[in-house]
C-alpha cells in the first residue's frame, strides 16, 4: 500500500471518500466498544481499551513536540510519570488528610488532581525544556533521555513515596455524580477527556502558533529571518506536549489506582515514540491509532507466545515500512501540515 | 538626499585569524538600491548576517533610521523594519506558497489565538497580494516542494516583503536564476524601487548596473571603492580586485 510516488499523476487526485469518516466510524466503534464486550462476556477488553485510549492522550501530546515541532524528545515518559506521581501524591494525602508539604492539602477529586497533574508536568516540562531546547538533533534527544533517568532515579530513591514499589491508591478518584468504579462508566470518562483533548489539539494544530511551530520545524532560519522568536516557541510546544503526558499519566494513575518509577522508565518514552511515528507524526488521529495498534499488538502477542517480544519487533519493521508516514496517512495523497 | 535608512559604522568582524568585516561603513538611502559587489569570500552574506543580528560584530553598530540596533535580537530587527532573502532559498518546503507568506503576515502578531488562519479570507488575500508582487500570479496554492528555483527566489521575495520591512537586505537575489528568470527578478525589484529601500548584494554585474543607484565594492572584508555605476567601471583598483578577475574567469 506503498502512496504513489509519481506527483504528477497524484496531485489532483481527491482522497478517497471512506477517509472522511473514518474518525465518526471510529469514535463509533469506540463507544459501542464496551457494550460489545459486555455482551460477548469480554469485559477485559473493556479494560485494554481504557489503557489504550489513555496511552492516546499520551501519544497525541508527545505528537505536538515531536510531529508538528520536530522535537525528538526521548524523555516524555518524565512528565507522563511526574503527572501521574502528583495524582498518586495528593490522592495519599487526600484519603490521610495530613496536607502535602505541610501546606498543600490533598485531593480525592478526579477534576483537582487531574489539574495539579498538567500543572506538575508543565512546570517540569518548563525546566527540562528550558535546558533541553538549547541543544537540538541526537543532543536533544539525549539530554531529554538523561533528565527522564534522572527523574526515574529520583522517585526510585523516595522512600516517602514508596521508592521502588511505588504508591498505591485505595480508592479511584471521585467524579461527582458518577460511579467511577464502574470501569465503563471509567472509559466513558477517559474517552470523553481523549475527545476533548483532540478537539484542542486539532485547534491548536491549524491555529497561529500551530502555522508557525510547523515552519520552525521546516526552517528555523527562515522563521528567525521573518521576526519569530523560534526557542520562545518550541518552548511554549514542548511544554504544552508535556502537560497532555502529564494529564494521561494523572490519569493512568487513577484507573489503575497506582503509580510507580516504571512509569518514568526510557522505555516508556521509546513506547510513546513508537506510537506517535506508527500511527503518524504530524497528523491529528495518527497517534490515537499508534497507540490502539501498539497496545493492541503486544496484547496480542503476548497472549500467543511469552517469546511476544521477538514478533513484535519484526511486526513494528514491516509495518513501518509499508505505512510510509504512518496509518493516519493512508489513502492521503499530500503530506501535511 | 533624506536621512539614509539604513547605516552600518565601522564594524568589524573576525573569525579566528580571518578578518571578515574590516571596518566597513556603508549606508543605504530611503529610496535607494545599494549594490554590494566583490568575489566569493568577501565577506558579504557575513556582513548582512551581522545587519540582521544572527552575527554578532566584534565592534561597531548598525542602525536603522535613527534608531541602534546594538544588541537587539533578530524578531526585533525585523519588527522594526529590517528584512532579508537567503543565497539558497531557505523556505518552508511541506507548507504552499501561500501559507509561506501567511507565516510572515502571522508573525506580526495577526489573528486570535485559536482562530485558523488559513480560513481567513482577509489574510489569504492580503498574501496573495504579496505573492503578486513579487511576480508569483495565481501561485498561492502551488506546494512549496512543487515550485521551481527561481520560483522559490521570487517566494522568498515575497516572504519578506509581508513582513513589512523599510530596509530589505537581498542575498544574491539571481544566483542560480536562467536569463529570463533574471530579467522578472530585475523587474520585480524594479517595481520595488522607492517603497523599501535595498541593499543588494550580488555577483550578476547585469542586474547590478540594472538596479543600482550605487554601488560598493568588498574584497576582503574591506570596502575599496564607492560611487556610481560609471564611477566604479573606471576606478583602477576595482578593475584589478574584481571585474578583471571576472573577466578573466569567463
Amino acid at each position: 500500500m506503498d502512496e504513489p510516488r509519481t506527483p504528477a499523476v497524484t496531485k489532483d487526485a481527491k482522497p478517497p471518500r471512506w477517509r472522511a469518516w473514518a474518525p465518526y466510524a471510529g469514535l463509533l466503534a469506540l463507544v459501542a466498544l464496551p457494550f460489545a464486550a459486555q455482551a460477548l462476556g469480554q469485559a477485559a477488553l473493556t479494560t485494554l481499551a481504557t489503557r489504550m485510549v489513555i496511552l492516546a492522550i499520551a501519544a497525541s501530546a508527545l505528537n505536538i513536540a515531536l510531529g508538528l515541532g520536530g522535537l525528538v524528545s526521548f524523555g516524555h515518559a518524565a512528565f507522563y510519570g511526574v503527572g501521574a506521581y502528583a495524582v498518586g501524591i495528593l490522592t495519599t494525602h487526600g484519603a490521610s488528610g495530613a496536607p502535602f508539604l505541610g501546606f498543600i492539602p490533598g485531593s480525592e477529586l478526579l477534576g483537582v488532581n487531574l489539574l495539579a497533574a498538567m500543572l506538575a508536568s508543565g512546570l517540569v516540562a518548563g525546566a527540562i525544556g528550558a535546558l533541553a531546547l538549547r541543544t537540538s538533533g541526537v543532543q536533544f534527544i539525549m539530554i531529554t533521555l538523561a533528565f527522564a533517568q534522572m527523574l526515574f532515579f529520583f522517585f526510585v530513591a523516595l522512600k516517602a513515596y514508596g521508592g521502588d514499589d511505588g504508591v498505591s491508591m485505595r480508592r479511584r478518584n471521585a467524579l461527582p455524580g458518577l460511579n467511577m468504579r464502574d470501569d465503563m462508566t471509567f472509559y466513558f470518562v477517559s474517552l470523553a477527556i481523549l475527545a476533548v483533548w483532540l478537539g484542542i489539539s486539532a485547534r491548536l494544530f491549524h491555529s497561529r502558533f500551530g502555522l508557525l511551530l510547523g515552519g520552525i520545524r521546516q526552517s528555523e532560519r527562515r522563521m528567525q529571518a521573518i521576526g519569530v522568536s523560534t526557542v520562545r516557541t518550541r518552548w511554549l510546544a514542548f511544554v504544552l506536549s508535556g502537560m497532555g503526558t502529564g494529564l494521561a499519566g494523572g490519569l493512568m494513575a487513577v484507573f489503575g489506582r497506582f503509580v510507580s518509577p516504571d512509569m518514568m522508565h526510557w522505555t516508556q518514552s521509546g513506547e510513546l515514540l513508537i506510537m506517535v511515528v506508527l500511527g503518524g507524526a504530524g497528523t491529528i488521529f495518527g497517534p490515537v491509532l499508534g497507540a490502539f495498534a501498539l497496545i493492541g499488538l503486544e496484547t496480542l502477542l503476548a497472549g500467543w507466545t511469552e517469546h511476544w517480544q521477538v514478533i513484535l519487533g519484526p511486526a513494528l519493521v514491516l509495518m513501518a515500512l509499508t505505512f510510509r508516514g504512518g496509518l493516519a496517512r493512508l489513502g492521503r495523497r499530500r503530506e501535511g501540515p | 538626499m533624506s536621512a539614509p535608512a539604513l547605516r552600518i559604522e565601522a564594524l568589524n568582524k573576525r573569525f579566528g585569524g580571518l578578518l571578515v568585516t574590516d571596518d566597513v561603513t556603508l549606508d543605504v538611502g530611503a529610496q535607494e538600491i545599494h549594490a554590494l559587489i566583490g568575489p566569493n569570500g568577501a565577506g558579504k552574506s557575513t556582513l548582512i548576517g551581522q545587519v540582521m543580528g544572527e552575527i554578532a560584530p566584534d565592534s561597531g553598530r548598525v542602525r536603522l533610521g535613527e534608531r541602534d540596533l546594538s544588541g537587539l535580537s533578530q524578531a526585533a530587527r525585523v519588527r522594526l523594519g529590517l528584512a532579508r532573502t537567503f543565497q539558497v532559498p531557505e523556505v518552508l518546503g511541506d507548507y504552499s506558497a501561500r501559507d509561506n507568506v501567511l507565516a510572515a503576515l502571522l508573525a506580526r502578531g495577526r489573528t486570535r489565538i485559536f482562530a485558523n488562519p488559513r480560513r481567513d479570507g482577509a489574510l489569504a488575500v492580503e498574501a496573495d497580494g504579496f505573492l503578486v508582487r513579487a511576480g508569483l500570479v495565481g501561485r498561492g496554492d502551488v506546494p512549496v516542494a512543487d515550485l521551481a528555483h527561481g520560483e522559490r527566489k521570487l517566494l522568498e521575495l515575497a516572504v519578506a516583503l509581508a513582513t513589512g520591512p523599510r530596509v530589505l537586505l537581498l542575498d544574491e537575489p539571481m544566483a542560480g536564476l536562467g536569463p529570463n528568470e533574471s530579467a522578472q527578478m530585475i523587474e520585480v525589484l524594479r517595481g520595488l524601487r522607492g517603497d523599501v529601500a535595498m541593499l543588494l548584494v550580488e555577483h550578476d554585474m547585469k542586474a547590478v548596473f540594472a538596479l543600482a543607484d550605487r554601488i560598493s565594492v568588498l574584497v576582503y572584508g574591506r570596502i575599496i571603492a564607492s560611487g556610481s555605476a560609471q564611477e566604479i567601471q573606471a576606478d583602477p583598483l576595482v578593475r584589478s580586485a574584481y571585474l578583471g578577475a571576472e573577466e578573466a574567469r569567463c
